[in-house]
């Protein structure tokens, strides 16, 4: 695959912002895209009115409730199962953390998770120097889980490296969580670790900021 | 310091947050040190994060907050109220399915989930014929609503479009048209070609002249924030 030239770049970014390139175009142009930052900037301020245009169009009632039917769609998924058996034999609550500067938020079984690992939920919170808790972690059952991170408190802006745990101490790094004014939050798959013990946030050098234990 | 927080079961919206002040050992100071903080409203993007692992009441808030908007774009697209029912449930399940992936640092979450409604409703549409379309000139959104049922939302809604409505009245009639086929309704530079009787380079000629006068009234806007 060619890389795309600035020049190519600026001819085509508000194509690109529409969706209106080929895979071929596109695939070039990102490639491009990779170590140009000011094409970067180009074509993600073509983004800002390609969304803003969508700003524009009215909002409108739908014929019948939406909620309904979306959330009875999910039911067929793996998550949704575990998350009914939770609500049916735990009577799950939601516990909301929040703190000065932001809101974090955790679904949290109550007793009797069942039997089977896919009903358990873990949460804990994310702990940071000092024993200051600084944001929530929330793990589904499931091999990898699904994370749900969160800090809303104390962890200055910026990018920071999340890395999954196993039990063997071997870390796992499983995304990125971009912190700006003082919150950040990301979901995503354990990667390659079924059983995770902990999620660190992990510093530009190489230092734990905070830690959430899941087991 | 440490944090307590209490919620109502079964609200996702509004909770009730107390901090609790701690000395070096962690004991719990008088009851004079407990300060109850603020009822906040949770963040758009942790309404998503709770969604995107499955929760029942974080689904029905995302609905709440955003489903006129979702409804509204994909009756735009659509003109249809059976397909853009249809089109606007499939985009939260989409959103559900992807909710990992929203960046929060290139864009809002009603943003995100304008975009998913649009391309879900293009992708539809695409085996319609483009003569059940909405006419670009009829598109009486692109003015100012003369009237609007929810005043707090008109207010944020404006903040953040009325750049682009006063960006929009300075780009010609003929490029408005063709960003607005290319940006909202989905159709390619060919399809703008074929509606307005042009040749296709004067299509893309048309949606990127517009769009580029439109990418400066943005800068503008932002630089002056």
């Amino acid at each position: 695959m060619t890389d795309a030239t600035c020049d190519v770049v600026r001819e085509c970014a508000a194509d690109f912002a529409l969706g209106a390139l080929t895979g071929r175009e596109r695939a070039e142009l990102l490639a491009h895209l990779d170590h140009c930052a000011s094409c970067q900037t180009l074509v993600g301020e073509y983004a800002g009115v390609a969304d803003a245009l969508l700003d524009l169009v009215p909002e409108a009632d739908p014929p019948r409730e939406l909620g309904p039917p979306v959330l009875a769609a999910l039911r067929p998924a793996p998550i949704r199962r575990w998350r009914h058996r939770v609500v049916t034999l735990a009577a799950a609550a939601i516990v909301a953390i929040s703190t000065a500067t932001g809101v974090t938020w955790a679904l949290v079984a109550g007793g009797g998770s069942g039997s089977s690992q896919h009903a358990a939920l873990h949460s804990a919170a994310m702990v940071g120097s000092g024993g200051l808790t600084v944001g929530r972690v929330v793990s589904t059952g499931d091999e990898p889980p699904k994370l749900a991170v969160s800090v809303d408190y104390w962890v200055a802006d910026g990018s920071y490296q999340l890395a999954a745990l196993d039990r063997k101490g071997t870390s796992v790094p499983v995304g990125t969580l971009q912190v700006s004014g003082g919150r950040g939050t990301w979901t995503g798959r354990a990667g390659s670790v079924d059983h995770p013990v902990a999620v660190a946030l992990v510093d530009q050098s190489g230092s734990v900021v905070c830690r959430g234990r899941l087991a | 310091m440490i944090e307590v927080a209490l919620m109502p079961t079964g609200t996702a919206d509004r909770h009730a947050a107390i901090t609790v002040v701690t000395d070096v050992s962690g004991v719990i100071p008088p009851t004079a040190f407990l300060v109850v903080l603020a009822v906040r409203k949770l963040t758009d993007e942790a309404v998503l994060a709770g969604f995107g692992v499955g929760d029942v009441e974080a689904g029905n808030e995302l609905v709440r907050r955003f489903g006129r908007r979702v409804y509204g774009v994909a009756i735009t697209v659509t003109r249809d109220a059976r397909l853009a029912e249809d089109v606007a449930q499939e985009a939260f399940v989409r959103a559900w399915r992807h909710a990992e992936t929203f960046d929060p640092r290139r864009g809002s979450v009603a943003s995100w989930l304008s975009v998913i409604t649009r391309n879900f409703a293009i992708d539809t549409m695409r085996a319609q014929p483009r003569s059940e379309l909405v006419d670009p000139d009829d598109l009486d959104w692109l003015s100012p609503p003369a009237q609007e049922p929810n005043p707090a939302d008109v207010a944020l809604r404006a903040s953040d479009s009325e750049w682009l409505r006063g960006a929009l009245d300075d780009v010609p009639d003929e490029q408005r048209r063709a960003v607005v086929l290319a940006g909202v309704l989905g159709f390619t530079a060919e399809e703008v070609a074929d509606r307005e009787g042009i040749p296709v380079g004067t299509a893309k000629s048309r949606i990127r002249l517009a769009m580029d006068k439109l990418r400066r009234a943005h800068v503008a806007t932002e630089a002056a924030r």
